[in-house]
């Protein structure tokens, strides 16, 4: 009952959303929300600081956007591109997880064409551990495209003269 | 050989004719016609281009490129046959949008006339578009030389439906990516459906090419654009399939234009990401593909002459009587949050209800559009 009533006054507002949901899937904060829906919107594109201006947490509700936004597709895709420019540190788990697993391969194609926007250290962290990982062969040409010599040359580098997989990425 | 002559006639004609001593190459093919030439700015910085309409035709187009860089042509007023004023930028000055091509945006400006049926059936004669030529502080520019493609249309099927012809191309080793490829068929036929319940038929070559898949935003000249928008016949409406665009990945699709041109262009094209229309996981569900069919669908919608009904914002809206200006989220999502137009998706964050709606009036507009055969 009081679920419904929290999501009908937040209808009036304009701001509602679907029924709280699962244990899998928890139910979006308002800012959440807020972000959500300014990512989903066609044209014209939001920019990164009219999005983070609607939150008080912008890298934490990004993360939680980009994790959970199943459609519209782009959503996710921008929240994960401004988590990544904007709040590197903060994304850098997340970044790590991506560029390793071919279950967000769309993400890591993401992360790997924006490699000369990031911190040189991770960006060479996510290129190397990249082309360890099971979406090497999607990777390499992504990251030997970089504008940045010192990244593109990663792409040359022997699999095995590259640092190994960390323990918590390996599968 | 009399009976000969008409067919040769419906062929590709080409000649080239001299107007006030200026070359103006024209060419025929089916029903359209495509003339090509250029015009100067006067003292007022306003170039007349002439339009001439022949019976039988339903619409034409006009495109006119500065020659040189940093200047913004755009649409002053559009002179009926009689003389009179059918269009003027001043009386469009407020919060309805009826053609891109008042604003001076781009290298080039792209007007479609009439643009709805409230504009009227097209008289025969000679129409004047007036297109004034500004700087990026906005002064008006004269003696400087446009180059004009004025594009007519006769229309033996009526305005009730039309094929719009769409050359697909894929960018750089998308078309060796079967997720990217299946995806993006499968999107067409979803796109296909749409159109067609309002008399659009869609008519798709695709091809590939080796253009970079970083594709252009479209707001600054772009080679690889030009170059596919040269390729294409007078009637082809360019899509490029991509990757990103502009560097990045928060553009899912954008339209070259409101309405776009058929001809060359450095923005004479929708250019489109795979990626962002993919999702986090890469790859195309059946939500995804249905979403991205509209996404087409509403992109290639932009450029036969579709505005967004109501602008996110609810304080603008496009210049149709049957589509509600809406004031609020609650009441526009209502209206309109079925509309193939409406600026967003209403998603609830794992499925969107279907897009796939237009008024009467809006499909009036794209079946107007020049390149709606």
């Amino acid at each position: 009952m009081r679920a419904l009533i929290v999501s009908l006054a937040l209808a009036s507002a304009g701001l509602a959303f679907a029924l709280p949901a699962t244990a899998a899937t928890p139910a979006p904060s308002v800012s959440q929300q807020a972000v959500y829906k300014a990512l989903s919107v066609r044209d014209p594109v939001p920019t990164c600081a009219a999005i983070t201006a609607l939150t008080d947490q912008p890298a934490a509700d990004l993360a939680f956007v980009a994790e959970h936004a199943a459609q519209p597709a782009w959503a996710g895709m921008r929240a994960a591109e401004c988590l990544l420019e904007g709040h590197p540190d903060a994304a850098r788990p997340l970044a790590r997880r991506w560029v390793t697993s071919t279950e967000s391969r769309g993400f890591a194609l993401m992360a790997l064409g924006m490699l000369d926007r990031l911190p040189r250290g991770l960006a060479v962290e996510l290129a190397q551990v990249a082309r360890r990982g099971p979406l090497a062969d999607a990777a390499t040409p992504r990251i030997a495209r970089s504008p940045v010599p010192e990244i593109a040359a990663i792409a040359a580098v022997p699999v095995a003269d590259l640092p190994p997989l960390p323990d918590d990425l390996r599968p | 050989m009399t009976r000969l002559l008409p067919a040769l006639l419906l062929l590709s004609v080409a000649c080239t004719g001299d107007k006030d001593g200026k070359k103006v190459d024209v060419s025929t093919d089916g029903d359209l016609t495509t003339r090509r030439f250029s015009a100067t700015t006067d003292g007022r910085g306003i170039a007349a281009v002439e339009v001439p309409v022949a019976q039988g035709e339903v619409a034409f187009l006009v495109h006119a490129t500065a020659s040189s860089s940093g200047l913004y042509p755009s649409l002053e007023r559009l002179e009926a046959t009689g003389g009179g004023t059918a269009l003027s930028w001043e009386d469009w000055y407020g919060d309805e949008s009826l053609t891109g091509a008042f604003y001076p945006e781009a290298a080039d400006t792209i007007f479609n006339w009439p643009v709805r049926e409230a504009d009227g059936p097209l008289d025969s004669g000679t129409w004047i578009a007036e297109i004034a030529v500004t700087d990026d502080d906005g002064y008006y520019v004269g003696d400087e030389e446009l180059d004009v493609i004025v594009q007519t249309r006769t229309d033996s099927g009526g305005l009730d439906a039309g094929s719009v012809s769409v050359r697909l191309v894929y960018a750089d080793g998308l078309a060796d990516d079967a997720e990217v490829v299946s995806g993006t068929e499968g999107a067409v036929e979803r796109w296909r459906e749409v159109w067609a319940a309002y008399g659009l038929e869609l008519v798709l070559e695709t091809a590939s090419s080796d253009i970079d898949p970083d594709l252009s935003d479209l707001y600054g000249p772009d080679d690889d654009v030009f170059t596919e928008s040269s390729a294409s016949t007078d009637d082809d409406i360019v899509v490029l399939v991509g990757e990103r665009i502009g560097g990045r990945i928060d553009s899912y699709g954008i339209a070259g234009g409101i309405p776009g041109s058929l001809t060359e262009s450095s923005r004479g094209a929708v250019v489109i990401s795979w990626l962002a229309n993919a999702g986090g996981d890469g790859t195309f569900s059946d939500e995804d593909i249905r979403l991205y069919g509209e996404t087409l669908a509403h992109e290639v919608g932009h450029y036969t002459g579709l505005f967004h009904p109501v602008e996110d914002g609810w304080s603008a809206w496009d210049a149709l009587d049957d589509t509600p200006d809406c004031g609020s989220t609650n009441a526009c999502e209502t209206d309109l949050g079925e509309n193939l137009m409406f600026p967003y998706p209403v998603c609830d964050w794992s499925t969107c209800p279907a897009q796939d709606q237009l008024s009467d009036g809006q499909v009036g507009v794209a079946q107007r559009y020049t390149g709606t055969l």
